[in-house]
């Protein structure tokens, strides 16, 4: 059991220098003109997949296995968790419907049927991580699970120009994540460094420039945690703050790194999913 | 097989039957010594109950004095901090001033650096500010001490009524004061008033201008964060979600921009806040942007946050009316 625990993490960095190597070796191989670019192209792929992936790829998640006096805990936690994931669910299809009216009334109700069976598994993710004591070591989020297998079904069921406006929207909703938790941490600099208009601006345009998705997760999964009367100091994201610090504030800025720095908590799941939703489906999709 | 089974079921039982029989000699013996009686599985049970309630009739005292500090500085806004045990010994010295005074002392500097850095401000002009905020400070003292000197080693037993009752009080007291703390340096304060006889015209418009910038980018960083949950509660696209945020900007409440407001890491606050003006903008613009499923929780969140308004006016992150 404990080496199912230690295992993967170990062998995850060298996972990452395994995908380098291939990467890297097909642009070696190539000759052609066409091939070296294809190969270029399949580098970048795979570095940003890895950059994108940020710390997961190195702490992948952690496996645990389910006693067998733990199957119909399970069962039952999971049911309960259904009710709760439900209207994740609905918001969902509410997007899905904004993208995609076009849909014909059996895709609907085939998406429907999709949604709600991703719901069921994402509620037995989440009892069983729960369960065996896993949430927070294995970042695992119900909302992103429904998500994925729903936006896999519309691809395959809707038009290709609704499942691109759907994968565009979602793409946007990313992207305005992301801008949402950049301002979240320069405010929070703010709050701690009295920063100058210039320098708030000069860190964010940074922070953009240098942004990686899984900040998002390691910022907002600490909620308002506290470490020795400090919030945690965003230090992921340092090289895009330091420079732009004046002497003062990048002493207190160490400080505050060294009283709450990120290492100092690890991430803790965020139950932001209580009923937060809508409560039901528009009529259209039963009509 | 089955054999097997039973004869392992049985030994263990037999292990079982000698550790309980142990366990019962150990708890009978000392008991027999004391010379009471052998309690029964249910006597426990009692026994139980009755310690609880033993429990809760123990004194729970706590020291006023020593909680006063702890919660007027260390703690803010909502939140309490209740330190049990004894007073500790009083210190040899006496501390070389009252905590009120530091903490005072040290708010009104760190305003005063900001004003530096937004609009650069001469000796003789700093010298002035300086001179305020030490009164300003001096008063307030005055006036905490008053208070904190009833409650100088003052016991108190929360599982008493009466101590509750003066619990109650003590906060009322604590509250009043951190109310003076926050708004030591605002409008009718001696800093204030020097501060606009003080600055030059350009002076006043570079610190105008760095405080609504400050005001502005708090503002877009608590909305941004608000919508971005209402992305995921209400399904938005991106034209929906242009709608609101375009809609919340342009109604920036008052935010109070000094670094102490600001440092309620308080999410709920922060949303309750965005809510709560979202309550104030054109409801038939915003009614307009989303669906029919979408209005109807966001309605119900809009009226949510309506009915917070009286809670985030006490916690001082607007500026009050003039």
């Amino acid at each position: 059991m404990s080496g199912d625990v230690t295992s993967p993490r170990q062998r995850a960095p060298w996972l990452v220098v395994a995908a380098l190597v291939v990467a890297t070796s097909g642009a070696v191989r190539a000759d052609e003109p066409d091939a070296a670019r294809q190969a270029a192209e399949r580098d970048a792929k795979v570095l940003g997949w890895l950059l994108q992936q940020g710390r997961r790829v190195i702490a992948p998640p952690v496996q645990a296995e389910v006693r067998n006096d733990q199957t119909e805990q399970i069962a039952q936690q999971a049911k309960q968790m259904e009710r709760f994931f439900q209207p994740m669910l609905h918001s969902e299809l509410e997007l899905v419907r904004l993208c995609c009216d076009g849909l014909d009334p059996g895709d609907r109700k085939r998406l429907l049927a999709i949604g709600y069976k991703a719901v069921v598994t994402a509620a037995r993710g989440f009892a069983e991580r729960q369960l065996t004591a896993r949430l927070g070591r294995d970042p695992y989020d119900p909302r992103e699970e429904i998500r994925k297998r729903l936006a896999a079904a519309v691809a395959e069921l809707a038009s290709r120009e609704e499942a691109t406006a759907y994968a565009a929207a979602v793409e946007r909703r990313a992207a305005r994540r992301s801008e949402a938790t950049r301002v979240a941490i320069v405010a929070r600099l703010d709050r701690q460094l009295d920063l100058t208009a210039a320098q708030r601006r000069a860190i964010e345009a940074d922070l953009a420039t240098t942004w990686q998705p899984a900040w998002i997760w390691e910022i907002e999964g600490r909620g308002q945690m506290r470490i020795n009367d400090y919030p945690i100091a965003p230090d992921q994201a340092a090289a895009a703050i330091e420079p732009h610090l004046d002497a003062e504030q990048a002493a207190e800025w160490q400080r505050w790194c060294r009283a709450a720095g990120s290492r100092m908590a690890p991430p803790h799941f965020n139950w932001s999913f209580d009923g937060q939703g809508l409560q039901q489906v528009d009529g259209w999709w039963t009509q | 097989m089955t054999t097997g089974i039973t004869s392992r079921s049985t030994s263990r039982d037999r292990r079982r039957a000698v550790r309980a029989g142990l366990c019962r000699a150990l708890v009978v013996i000392p008991l027999l010594a004391a010379g009471r009686p052998v309690p029964a599985v249910d006597d426990q049970i009692v026994g139980e109950a009755a310690a609880d309630q033993e429990g809760q009739r123990q004194p729970h005292m706590l020291d006023l004095g020593m909680n006063f500090d702890a919660n007027l500085f260390e703690h803010r806004g909502n939140s309490w901090v209740v330190r049990g045990g004894p007073a500790p010994p009083p210190a040899a010295e006496r501390p070389p001033e009252p905590l009120a005074l530091s903490r005072g002392r040290e708010m009104g500097l760190r305003r005063l650096e900001r004003i530096e850095a937004a609009c650069g401000i001469a000796a003789e002009q700093k010298r002035r500010l300086v001179l305020a905020v030490e009164s300003d400070v001096r008063r307030f003292v005055a006036e905490v001490e008053t208070t904190r000197e009833r409650y100088a080693g003052h016991q108190i037993n929360m599982n008493e009524p009466a101590g509750q009752r003066e619990w109650h009080s003590f906060q009322q007291d604590v509250k009043r004061c951190r109310d003076q703390l926050r708004d030591l340096f605002d409008r009718g304060s001696l800093f204030a008033t020097v501060l606009t006889a003080t600055l030059d015209d350009g002076q006043r418009t570079c610190l105008a201008t760095e405080i609504a910038a400050r005001r502005s980018f708090h503002w877009r960083a608590m909305v941004l964060e608000a919508t971005s949950k209402l992305d995921d509660s209400l399904g938005l696209d991106q034209r929906q979600h242009d709608a609101l945020v375009k809609e919340l900007l342009s109604h920036e409440p008052a935010l109070r921009t000094e670094a102490d407001m600001l440092a309620r890491d308080d999410v709920n606050l922060r949303r309750s806040l965005v809510l709560m003006v979202m309550s104030e903008c054109d409801a038939s613009r915003i009614r307009a942007a989303v669906s029919d499923q979408q209005w109807r929780m966001l309605a119900v969140l809009i009226n949510q946050g309506k009915a917070m308004r009286s809670w985030i006016e006490q916690q001082g992150v607007i500026e009050g009316k003039p």
